[in-house]
């Protein structure tokens, strides 16, 4: 493993405990909500947060050990960082930017400013050698933060929400460079990102964090076909419960059951996609058997199809079309009942 | 009201400047500042206070990034004794500074005397130090305000390049900071190029040796009122060139939106 790192430390509210590795030519990513500690994870792997416990090793030698007493210090790990809103200098030309990593090793100022011009020109930015970073548009800047982390060839690249500084137009252009830029780096890279779709297009593998843990990892299509928490679940757009199944009923944590078409036993999730949940103003008489009554608390307009979240024992965000929402009138606070066939649940072992 | 009372604050302040220009024998200046005692006093008062300002940056910056970056007891009151010369009379701070470095009787007086030959009073070295002892705490706070307000992250990315502490410090605190380093210079160099009390109290006012142009002034308004006015109005000119030159720096953000 280039990189495998235990990582345990308090800092203000956060309490993190998390493991992480990472091989040559893998892309991690590490998604969760604002605050779940990402970023910290990423500073303290690049030595920049100091670790209460645990073990961070990279390329097999041991750069962090609290209880070993051992600490490697920034400037002296294999570990590139692209950070969140770039920070390049804004004092130095792109090209002396690129050329830091290099200085700062001891390469002299000619050798440095060589092969700054030479990463320059593989990100087609040569032109702008002797431009200021702020001249700039967003995606050029986090070239330039690309190449600024790459120069000095470390084993390990961290990347802490790289696309989250550009604006939505230029995002899916970006996010397809990026993944290109990525592959013909050799060593492992770490993305963190809070966005389910720079994940998906970038990484092979998922970790997701949730108030300092590890809430689930694995493959980006185990983790999106089966979410295991709230978050993930939110993010692919599936409605998410949890709960204890008997025969063919799943008691659920929040209250209410729902029936399954198969025998269930023991503590599962059920998964059930918007678009199989169907919504009546009246009672429905038929053969469904998964029937809750429920509030419309709000509704989200994607395409030409309506979100409609619906509050309730059983709350579910069901998918509908815009005609249908017209027709019968489902606005905010209307009083409605959900029905899901037994045979449209996902259901999985928690 | 409040306009008619703020008015009043105007004209306090505006009134003695325009005393002092409308008395200026305007015709006469140049050769007024080129009268030996002027001209003395001129030369010394640039030299000591550009050495003064040269102290107050090569002490009072490491002083300001302890401060800021540090933490340790007593912070606090270290930071108090620092800035407490901004508000001490001048005239105490000379005696006090006089009770330390004289060589008779000071604290270290005869020590630094002894060791390193550095006589203080009546001497270039002594105006040297009572001006970097009143201007010294306006670089400190300005270097100190400023890097708290920069973005710390900007060293951890030159960390994670690779860069040690003082190449970090060199090549990226240094330059972000230094529109608040070139701020308080400026304000140093002009407080020790106004400074008074602590001066004559502790160094004396020797012309060509201790009388720097404060001195001076205060010297001539009673022999030769034209060249004390004529310095008078280099100081005010000085003063207006720092105002102009740190314009952005000081009320950049009191600028309406």
């Amino acid at each position: 493993m280039t990189l495998d790192a235990t990582v345990r430390l308090q800092l203000g509210s956060l309490d993190l405990d998390v493991h992480l590795t990472a091989a040559d030519g893998e892309t991690v990513a590490v998604l969760g909500p604002n605050g779940a500690g990402k970023s910290t994870f990423l500073r303290a792997v690049a030595g920049l947060a100091p670790l209460a416990g645990g073990r961070i090793l990279i390329d097999r030698a041991v750069v962090d050990d609290p209880a070993d007493g051992r600490y490697v210090v920034p400037e002296r790990r294999s570990v590139g960082v692209v950070f969140q809103n770039y920070l390049l200098f804004p004092h130095l030309s792109v090209l002396e930017n690129v050329a830091f990593g290099l200085r700062s090793r001891g390469v002299p100022r000619g050798e440095a400013r060589r092969r700054a011009r030479e990463w320059l020109a593989r990100m087609d930015l040569a032109r702008y050698c002797d431009a200021k970073p702020s001249s700039l548009s967003g995606g050029q800047q986090q070239r330039v933060a690309l190449a600024r982390a790459l120069v000095t060839e470390p084993r390990l690249l961290l990347l802490d929400e790289p696309l989250a500084a550009l604006d939505v137009g230029t995002r899916t252009e970006l996010r397809r460079e990026l993944r290109a830029e990525l592959a013909q780096f050799e060593g492992a890279r770490v993305i963190v990102t809070h966005e389910l779709l720079d994940a998906v297009a970038l990484a092979d593998r998922l970790v997701v964090l949730e108030r300092g843990r590890v809430a689930q990892q694995g493959s980006v299509t185990d983790v999106v076909a089966q979410p295991r928490s709230r978050y993930v679940a939110d993010l692919v757009g599936i409605n998410l419960l949890r709960g204890i199944g008997r025969d063919h009923e799943v008691a659920l944590e929040s209250g209410g059951t729902v029936a399954t078409a198969d025998p269930v036993a023991g503590d599962v999730y059920v998964a059930i996609h918007p678009h199989s949940v169907t919504v009546h103003l009246r009672e429905p008489a038929a053969s469904a058997r998964n029937v809750w009554p429920g509030r419309i608390a709000g509704t989200d307009l994607l395409g030409d199809r309506v979100r409609i979240h619906v509050a309730g024992e059983v709350p579910l965000v069901a998918e509908v079309t815009a005609a249908a929402v017209a027709e019968l009138g489902l606005h905010e606070g209307v009083g409605v009942w959900t029905s899901v066939k037994a045979t449209d649940l996902q259901l999985y072992a928690a | 009201m409040a306009v008619l009372l703020a008015l009043v604050a105007v004209a306090f302040f505006v009134l003695p400047l325009v005393g002092l220009v409308q008395r200026a024998p305007w015709g006469e200046v140049w050769d007024d500042l080129s009268n030996p005692a002027a001209r003395d006093a001129i030369r010394l008062s640039l030299e000591c206070s550009l050495w003064s300002t040269g102290l107050s940056i090569l002490f009072g910056v490491p002083l300001a990034y302890v401060l800021a970056r540090s933490r340790f007891p007593g912070r606090s009151l270290v930071r108090a004794l620092v800035v407490l010369p901004m508000v001490l009379p001048p005239v105490v701070g000379g005696i006090a500074l006089l009770f330390a470095f004289q060589r008779n009787n000071g604290l270290i007086g005869g020590w630094l005397y002894d060791t390193f030959g550095l006589q203080f009073t009546f001497s270039k070295t002594g105006v040297i130090l009572a001006e970097t002892f009143v201007a010294m705490p306006f670089l400190v706070i300005t270097v100190e305000a400023g890097l708290r307000s920069m973005d710390r992250r900007y060293e951890d990315a030159a960390a994670s390049l690779g860069a040690n502490r003082w190449t970090v410090f060199r090549r990226v605190t240094l330059p972000l900071v230094g529109p608040a380093l070139f701020a308080g210079a400026a304000l140093a160099w002009a407080r020790a190029l106004g400074e008074f009390g602590a001066t004559i109290t502790f160094a004396g006012n020797i012309r060509g040796r201790t009388q720097t142009i404060p001195l001076a002034v205060y010297n001539l308004l009673e022999t030769d009122q034209g060249t004390a006015i004529a310095l008078s109005l280099v100081l005010l000119a000085v003063s207006v060139i720092v105002l102009v030159l740190l314009r952005d720096h000081w009320f950049g953000g009191l600028r309406d939106p």
